[in-house]
């Protein structure tokens, strides 16, 4: 246990990667999982699709479908409103991403009120692998290496709720 | 703002009442209209806002303004022939009865204002002074009894009709030596009366909140955010309100530091509402706190915690039990949420189980389960779920500082990023049967709580374990979307005809859900249509399977741990833990068996936490809301991590309302804040004093609490 003052081994700051899958993404893909929560979207990796294209328009407040940062992306095959996650982590400035880059995204469509939207899983740009969700497509916060930590810009991006709340009376 | 919303609808009637009264006293022409009271208007509160006052008598009256609590209150009394009131806010009233008999007291401070109304009486055959006063929480104040115009000597003094008083009411002594107690009575307010012979006079005395309110040992924690994306704090500490200070011990967590054992020092300074400030370390930690009593409170960090700059998080303060032993021989269960360590980032987990102590530091080596949905692992093929390989130890702490609670089980291991199987807590004891815990390993970032369980019947753990009844609850977590909250009301058979088999059925209920705040997948108002669930004898543990509501054709699934009632917290409901085991959502939450389905009334310590979607960054509100018939008054406190604002003390506007419950305490309310922030919630009731919800607009998913103060 450690019980010092001094700073953690960070597994933060390797959120950078090299394509190396967590220990959970190789337990099985998602159309396997036992359980889901079918009132809200399932994420499943067979139904992935790559797309590759260039960032034609960033929207870091979304509204068309998931909120979140938002990126339309030209394909060869049309535009891609493509949707990198929720919170200060999928902000265009941490991940580093612009208008006119080239990049390559794996995610999976989903219909959202008659609007398809790639739920990004993997985005890759020309000098980093980000990701994104996990295998369930729950967002993880890929933190770029060397990103400014100093600041009050990253969130857990969940509602924080454990039973703490009991004794009222 | 305390008594004051109950009381404007009082006031409202007794004025009609009075005026009606006047009218037959035959008094030439219609009388001026009375005053209107506001008692909290404009960010300004008196205390009382209304009274009685014999001719001559006297009358102590307090004003607040919460945003600022030690501006300078400047007093008035309309009419020149209605009394005088002196700069402290003494008021005398006038020798003879006035026509009318309503006279308005007014408080100003800046561009702040607010009335309360006297009405001056005859005089009663003791007359009781100060007729009316607002008093402190654990002070004494004098009063005096006179009987034409000479003191009586011999009175016997009562409160609230008991000679001497009680604990709930205060006390007094023989020479009229009022003790306030340390928090206010049922309603706010009671009742000072003395006798002589057949002579009685009263004085009504509003009690109000003060540092006393804040006295001994508590135990806290919280959760929220700061600089490195995550933080949870624990602790405890001592109060002194003679000096207004407090000291303890803290460990403080985050994805970048542990902080355990570190030394607080600070302090605080309670307002007449029950909210008030705490500055630790020299301003290294603020706290913004909320009383529901002298034993129990909300708490929001308030933007700043030890080395790691800005924060905020929301989380309760409990009064310890100092009793031994802690985690005796018997069952225990647990909830923990927080982070994961992945090497790719960081993702939500929240785990629960139950165990048994053998209380001699050690855990049994069978009988004990966990479930750990780390990112969706809980729903995966390989499923992380009633992993029945738990077992542990644990240390009591000595003095003031941590125990050590240590976990072992496979699944435990199979957290992202963790070494090993064995996760690490220290923990912060508030009774013998609840522990506040906060990992220390840095296997993952965890928080939580453990309870003492119902012991099992000699079959075991059965259907009864979920006993008949409705269920609210709330979820908070993450989905792929982003943030998410649920909330409801779970209804259980209780295992219908068969309460001794271990299987049982949701019959009904009511679900909400806030999805990432995007407004196309959330349920509103759904009836709950389908669930069933199962209780595993030797655990205790309860999976609740399918749950279906009339909006969607979707399921989803629970684990469930039952908590037994605290014997130091006996008037506390019960939490049952709840912890989705789906792949898609991590989310965990309390659910409470309900004993009452009435539309909230009174004054209520408030919290939500949770995160704003324009910027993903976490805000947590606490507030003191005043709660009469669809009115909601008071003010609530703002940290605002997405800019780093704070905003204190900020008035609840008039547009704010709240709609009365459905038949399973469902409801609906807005609090708006002075700043224009809207919360828009769906809330259930507990019972009387606690009510749980959650936010229902696109622009937070947040989960709260309400907290009866009286």
């Amino acid at each position: 246990m450690i019980r010092s003052g001094k700073l953690f081994i960070i597994p933060l700051i390797l959120g950078f990667i090299a394509a190396a899958p967590a220990k959970a993404q190789t337990s099985g893909s998602s159309a396997a999982d036992a359980r889901t929560n079918t009132m809200v979207p399932v994420y499943d990796v067979t139904k992935e699709v790559k797309v590759q294209g260039t960032i034609q328009k960033i929207d870091d407040f979304g509204t068309n479908g998931p909120i979140g940062t938002h990126i339309m992306v030209q394909t060869a095959q049309g535009v891609v409103d493509a949707h990198l996650g929720f919170g200060a982590a999928s902000k265009p400035e941490y991940l580093g991403i612009a208008q006119g880059q080239s990049v390559t995204l794996t995610g999976m469509m989903q219909s959202f009120d008659g609007t398809n939207v790639l739920m990004a899983r993997i985005l890759t740009t020309s000098n980093h692998i980000f990701v994104l969700r996990n295998e369930h497509g729950i967002p993880v916060r890929a933190i770029p290496r060397g990103s400014n930590r100093t600041k009050s810009i990253f969130s857990s991006g969940f509602v924080s709720t454990n039973s703490r709340r009991q004794e009222t009376v | 703002m305390r008594a004051k919303v109950q009381l404007v609808s009082l006031v409202a009637l007794t004025l009609a009442g009075l005026m009606s009264l006047a009218a037959c006293g035959g008094s030439s022409g219609p009388p001026p209209p009375p005053p209107t009271p506001t008692p909290s208007s404009n960010g300004l509160t008196i205390y009382p806002s209304i009274a009685s006052v014999p001719v001559g008598g006297t009358a102590d009256f307090t004003g607040y303004v919460p945003s600022n609590s030690s501006a300078t209150i400047t007093w008035a009394v309309s009419g020149s022939s209605n009394g005088s009131i002196t700069s402290a806010g003494v008021y005398t009233a006038p020798t003879s009865v006035p026509s009318p008999a309503q006279v308005a007291i007014t408080a100003t401070s800046g561009n702040f204002s607010a009335t309360a109304v006297v009405t001056v009486t005859a005089a009663q055959g003791i007359a009781v002074n100060p007729a009316a006063a607002s008093v402190l929480a654990g002070t004494v104040t004098q009063f005096t009894a006179t009987s034409m115009g000479a003191i009586a000597a011999g009175v016997t003094w009562e409160v609230n009709g008991s000679p001497g008083g009680d604990p709930v009411h205060g006390t007094i002594d023989v020479n009229g030596n009022y003790t306030a107690p340390p928090t206010p009575p049922p309603g706010g307010s009671t009742v000072v009366t003395a006798t002589l012979g057949g002579n009685a006079g009263t004085s009504t005395v509003t009690v109000v909140y003060s540092n006393a309110s804040l006295n001994g040992a508590y135990a806290y924690s919280y959760a929220g955010d700061d600089s490195t994306g995550f933080l949870a704090v624990a602790g405890n500490f001592t109060a002194d309100p003679g000096t207004g200070t407090l000291t303890g011990v803290e460990d403080v967590l985050d994805l970048g530091n542990l902080l355990p054992g570190q030394v607080i020092t600070g302090s605080y300074s309670i307002g007449p509402d029950g909210r008030g400030s705490v500055s630790l370390n020299a301003g290294a930690e603020i706290w913004q706190i909320a009383l529901s009593s002298n034993q129990h409170a909300v708490m929001i960090n308030f933007g700043t915690v030890g080395t790691t700059g800005t924060a905020t998080g929301s989380g309760t303060i409990d009064q310890q039990t100092t009793a031994t032993p802690v985690l005796a021989a018997g069952h225990y269960v647990f909830q923990f949420s927080g982070l994961d360590s992945n090497s790719t980032g960081p993702g939500p987990l929240s785990i629960a189980g139950e165990f048994t102590s053998l209380g001699n530091g050690g855990l049994t080596t069978s009988g004990n389960v966990v479930d750990v949905n780390d990112a969706g692992s809980a729903g995966s093929s390989s499923s992380t779920v009633d992993d029945t390989t738990l077992t542990g130890s644990f240390s009591l702490p000595v003095g003031p500082t941590s125990g050590i609670l240590t976990l072992t089980s496979t699944d435990l291991g199979d957290i992202q990023g963790t070494s090993g199987t064995t996760l690490t807590f220290d923990f912060y004891v508030v009774s013998p049967a609840h522990i506040r815990v906060i990992e220390t390993d840095g296997n993952a970032f965890l928080s939580g709580d453990v309870y003492g369980a119902p012991t099992p019947g000699g079959a075991g753990y059965t259907a009864a374990l979920l006993q008949t009844g409705n269920y609210p609850f709330t979820l908070g977590g993450a989905t792929g979307n982003g943030p998410y909250a649920a909330g409801g009301v779970l209804i259980s058979n209780g295992g219908g005809t068969s309460p001794t088999g271990t299987a049982g059925s949701i019959t009904g209920g009511v679900f909400d859900n806030n999805n990432g705040g995007d407004g196309l997948q959330s349920q509103s108002d759904a009836t709950i249509k389908s669930g069933s669930y199962g209780v595993d004898s030797t655990t205790g543990r309860i999976t609740l399977s399918s749950i279906g509501t009339n909006q969607t054709s979707g399921t989803f699934n629970l684990v469930a741990y039952v908590t037994a009632t605290d014997p130091a917290n006996p008037n506390s409901p019960a939490p049952v833990l709840l912890l989705e085991i789906d792949a898609n959502v991590i989310a965990s939450g309390p659910a409470y068996l309900q004993s009452g389905v009435a539309t909230p009334a009174g004054d209520f310590a408030l919290n939500l936490t949770g995160v704003a979607t324009s910027s993903g960054t976490e805000q947590d509100i606490l507030g003191q809301l005043g709660v009469a018939g669809t009115t909601v008054t008071g003010t609530i406190d703002i940290n605002n991590f997405e800019v780093n604002g704070q905003q204190l003390g900020l008035n609840v506007v008039s547009s704010s309302t709240i709609v009365s419950t459905d038949s399973n305490g469902r409801g609906t309310a807005t609090f708006t804040a002075a700043n224009g922030a809207s919360f828009p919630v769906a809330y259930y009731v507990v019972d009387q004093n606690t009510v749980v919800m959650i936010e229902t607009d696109t622009a937070r998913v947040m989960t709260g609490l309400l907290m009866k103060q009286y």
